[in-house]
């Protein structure tokens, strides 16, 4: 895919077109917010990443200047703020997304991945499948090889995330914002033990094992 | 500091002094519009009365017999030659009979004339009186004419001007001497409140405005900036604070993390130096994870938000959390309960509400063993909603109580698993943002940890 990167540290910039190209993506990088300004507006990106506070036009700007002259292009916000008010402003000047510095690589392979698809069809769509694995979004029903599956609310809140991303990475932080609309670390092992419930639920006596752990990064969900 | 605004203005150059002023000459006009009018009646008044009397002693004069009439006069000049009255009557050929008015002033009707006072009522010139004339025809022709004068009338008038002029220059010599007085007394006041100001900005910010008293208004202004002054402060001390904790409290994880990576340097093989270097990863995200908090613990404090609170569901949200933190209780052989009250409503920050709430919970959940029940009830109370969250494991001692919501303060630093101690004063601080009140106490056996929100919508019916 083809990303745009907008970064002022050069550091920070050559590591992350490094790691943004080995997961197999094309990036242009700039470091000042008037180029990315003019790149933004002259070719097409899968994604914008814009980094929040660059000397001079800063990301947010150039985000409102693009949102303003019809460009609907996903765009990830980075940032060092991660206040509750900073998040909304970000939300509110057109992000998709808000990451704040500093980040795994990971992390950021992993929403790049999921902004790419917004909107995603799985999403959208009153059924998905995944495998023999099935999810009615009207009935808020899962079966899987035509066994129900009950679930409580917050085991479907997580499985249907997963779904909506199949085949992609999803993080631990994308997890706790997107299921739990938590916005801190929980001290303890919120996620892992829905999701070993989760398991035991729609993976347990089903042979193949669908949700996998990916190490270093978070879970994918696959067919 | 070019200019100092201290207190060694004088008192003539003081608001006070000059609203005397103001108020003075307003105060003097008044008075003499007052006084004008009032003497202008009273000249009315007694003309009227000089009018009447001269009716009168007429209409007594002509009820005498026609030939006693001028002895009459003559009786009565003779008993009071300086009396208020003088005469004249003429006979049908204007001859004078009797009186000592000049025969000039014989006409019928009013009139007025000058004459000389016989003898001088006082020492020094002889001077002329004016004098007002009555004259009326008898039925055989003669005249007689009354007279008084108007001296008195004029002496009041005299009177009532110096009068009035003495009580002008009073009024204002005493608004003056009243408004230098107030503004001294106004401007020792304000040197005080000054002084202090000079000592909060020379650094010493512990101090405040003493009260300048004098008008209620004045003292809300300086409870007002001793407040300003307060919420300064406690910004300060916060930004202060933060330094603190990060030189401080992240010396030890960055000492820690750079030994395990000069460790991983000098591992042998691939594999042992892959696991040094995710241990020093885990140690670095530990160490975000401590300078998030501080962040997040510094701007909950600072309180600078730009997001309005918004109705809270108490009951809603806590369900919500419940759900959450049952498997993980589960997992960790806790039982965890809840019960909850209907319309627990709150205003509040959704986000920091939930963390609030998850923090005492995973607190409670953390620092028991297992085995333990954790209890979080919602409870409505007249005029308050508490949220309880209640264990019955070992509990807390009283002398650590206070202690537990101090930042990086740690009962049992080897129980903490990795927090840095930050969660109860989060919690304390975001307790605080929403003006409720966060209460530790003893929940025999255990510990119960509550907040108490004020009820605004139970009040409000």
């Amino acid at each position: 895919m083809k990303l745009l990167l907008l970064e002022d540290d050069d550091a920070t910039r050559a590591q992350a077109v490094r790691q943004l190209t080995a997961a197999g993506h094309v990036v242009e990088a700039c470091a000042t917010g008037s180029d990315a300004l003019f790149m933004g507006s002259q070719s097409e990106y899968a994604v914008l990443i814009l980094d929040r506070m660059v000397p001079g036009l800063d990301g947010l700007s150039v985000l409102k200047a693009l949102r303003a002259a019809g460009i609907r292009t996903p765009a990830l916000l980075l940032s060092a703020m991660d206040g509750i008010d900073d998040r909304v402003e970000g939300l509110e000047a057109g992000a998709d997304d808000y990451l704040v510095k500093p980040f795994a690589a990971a992390e950021l392979i992993a929403r790049i991945a999921a902004l790419s698809r917004r909107p995603p069809m799985s999403a959208t769509a009153v059924t998905a499948a995944v495998g023999d694995l099935t999810i009615d979004r009207v009935k808020r029903s899962v079966t899987r090889a035509g066994q129900r599956i009950t679930l409580q609310a917050q085991e479907y809140k997580l499985l249907d995330y997963l779904i909506q991303h199949s085949g992609e990475v999803v993080t631990r932080t994308m997890l706790l914002e997107n299921v739990w609309s938590f916005h801190f670390d929980p001290q303890t092992n919120v996620i892992e033990s829905h999701m070993s419930r989760l398991r035991a639920k729609v993976d347990r006596g089903f042979g193949k094992e669908l949700i996998q752990t990916v190490r270093g990064a978070g879970y994918r969900i696959d067919g | 500091m070019a200019e100092r605004m201290t207190g060694r203005t004088s008192p003539l150059s003081s608001g006070a002094f000059r609203f005397a002023l103001v108020f003075a000459g307003v105060f003097a006009i008044a008075a003499f519009l007052l006084l004008g009018m009032v003497r202008h009646q009273i000249g009315r008044y007694a003309h009227e009365a000089m009018v009447g009397t001269l009716r009168t002693e007429t209409a007594t004069l002509l009820a005498e017999d026609h030939a006693t009439l001028p002895g009459e006069i003559a009786r009565r000049m003779a008993a009071a030659p300086d009396g208020t009255f003088q005469y004249l009557l003429l006979d049908r050929a204007g001859r004078r009979l009797t009186g000592r008015i000049p025969v000039a002033a014989g006409h019928a009707g009013w009139g007025s004339v000058w004459m000389r006072e016989d003898p001088p009522r006082r020492a020094g010139p002889e001077r002329p009186e004016r004098l007002v004339t009555l004259g009326t025809r008898l039925p055989d022709g003669a005249l007689l004419v009354v007279a008084t004068d108007g001296y008195d009338v004029d002496t009041l008038g005299g009177h009532m001007i110096r009068f009035t002029i003495v009580w002008a220059v009073a009024i204002t010599l005493l608004a003056l001497v009243g408004g230098w007085l107030v503004g001294r007394v106004f401007l020792t006041r304000i040197a005080a409140a000054n002084a202090a100001i000079e000592r909060i900005m020379a650094g010493r910010t512990d101090q405040r405005l003493p009260m300048i008293g004098l008008a209620p208004e004045l003292d809300d202004l300086a409870r007002n900036l001793n407040r300003m002054l307060s919420r300064i402060d406690g910004l300060m001390e916060g930004l202060r604070q933060v330094s603190t904790d990060v030189a401080h409290d992240l010396r030890t994880p960055l000492t820690r993390l750079r030994q395990m990576l000069e460790a991983a340097r000098e591992a042998v093989g691939r594999e042992e130096s892959d696991a040094g270097i995710d241990v020093a990863l885990a140690q670095t995200d530990h160490l975000l994870g401590v300078f998030r908090a501080i962040l997040r613990l510094a701007q909950i404090e600072g309180g600078g938000r730009r997001t309005p609170f918004e109705p809270i569901d108490l009951g809603a949200l806590l369900d919500t959390l419940i759900e959450t933190y049952d498997p993980v209780a589960a997992d960790s052989a806790h039982v965890l309960t809840a019960s909850s009250a209907s319309h627990a409503v709150v205003a509040g920050d959704a986000e920091l509400l939930a963390q609030l709430f998850a923090n005492l919970i995973e607190n409670a959940l953390l620092h028991t063993p297992p085995g333990t029940t954790v209890s979080v009830d919602v409870a409505r109370a007249p005029g308050r909603i508490v949220v309880a969250v209640t264990d019955d494991g070992p509990g807390v001692a009283v002398t650590e109580r206070d202690r537990i919501t101090r930042r990086f303060y740690q009962v049992d630093p080897s129980r903490s698993r990795g927090s840095a101690g930050l969660g109860l004063a989060l919690a304390s601080a975001i307790v605080t943002l929403h003006g409720a009140r966060l209460a530790i106490d003893d929940a025999a056996p255990g510990l119960r940890v509550s907040v108490l929100f004020e009820d605004a919508t139970g009040a409000a019916g």
